[in-house]
């Protein structure tokens, strides 16, 4: 929990999966709603004593859902752990509407490197 | 209003505590940064190997994933092309691949050729080298790789 955010983990051991080598230990989502202010806000973060990856291929394992009237525009950034925060690009997702997102397919996060996200109302 | 975002994550096996490094079965995350003039490199240490870990929801060793080993770009010039070699044990430097279509601009990923799959494995003391071999990058670019770590049989020579 953030004061920026409500943010929920839920966490599911997947480690006895007959998966190639079994080498996932746990598994889970996070869960965050950004507010359309421009807030930075933290979608995943690398954490000690794991090496937090998304593994998914393609779309990458996420997605937005927009629940308003008017179309949002949506940037991604990235923070390599030495303060270095590099922009990622944006999309927009229309009012009602969904889209993957976009960035998320890295191999993994070390402790420190964060994915962040914002949000913004287009009343265009 | 409010934008709702999920994010699914795997968190992979590493060892606790120090010494000793990785063992059987746990996860090295690597990064290198690369350039255009000093090659990067990275190899598992002595009396280990290295295995790249597999995506386990495409289930192939076939494909060519996106992830887990993928040049990840902020580059904004656009056209990068890096050059992949695989040094061998004497030093000799063998050209593999070389990747291109780089994605730019923004956070994305580009895979590995398919000559490293996740069924290969790499011991001691080889190597894996890369270098960005066309264009001149505005912006960051670097290795991301995932691997699992094994120790080597002890009737393998590991140094």
């Amino acid at each position: 929990m953030t004061d920026q955010n409500v943010q929920e983990r839920a966490g599911q051991n997947v480690g006895n999966e007959p998966s190639l080598l079994n080498f996932i230990e746990k598994a889970g989502s996070i869960y965050t709603q950004v507010p359309l202010t421009g807030v930075r806000t933290v979608l995943l973060e690398g954490v000690d004593g794991a090496v937090r990856s998304n593994l998914i291929q393609a779309e990458g394992a996420g997605r937005m859902f927009n629940d308003g009237a008017a179309q949002v525009d949506v940037s991604f950034f990235f923070e390599d752990g030495q303060g270095n925060e590099l922009a990622a690009g944006g999309l927009s997702i229309p009012a009602g509407g969904s889209a993957p997102i976009p960035f998320i397919s890295l191999p993994c996060l070390a402790p420190g490197e964060k994915l962040t996200i914002e949000a913004v109302e287009n009343g265009g | 209003m409010t934008l709702h975002a999920l994010a699914s994550f795997h968190d992979l096996k590493q060892k606790r505590g120090g010494g000793g490094g990785l063992s059987d079965g746990n996860v090295v995350c690597i990064r290198r940064d690369l350039s255009t003039t000093t090659p990067a490199e990275l190899g598992p240490p002595p009396g280990k190997a290295w295995q790249l870990v597999m995506n386990a929801a495409a289930g192939s060793v076939d494909a060519p994933l996106p992830v887990p080993g993928a040049y990840v770009s902020f580059d904004t010039s656009g056209g990068l092309e890096i050059s992949e070699s695989l040094v061998t044990p004497d030093g000799t430097e063998v050209p593999v691949a070389v990747e291109s279509g780089i994605p730019s601009p923004g956070i994305a990923s580009d895979a590995f050729q398919s000559w490293l799959v996740p069924g290969i494995i790499l011991p001691y003391p080889f190597k894996l080298r890369a270098i960005i071999s066309t264009g001149t990058p505005n912006g960051r670019v670097y290795l991301a790789v995932a691997f699992t770590e094994f120790d080597l049989p002890k009737d393998v020579v590991t140094d």
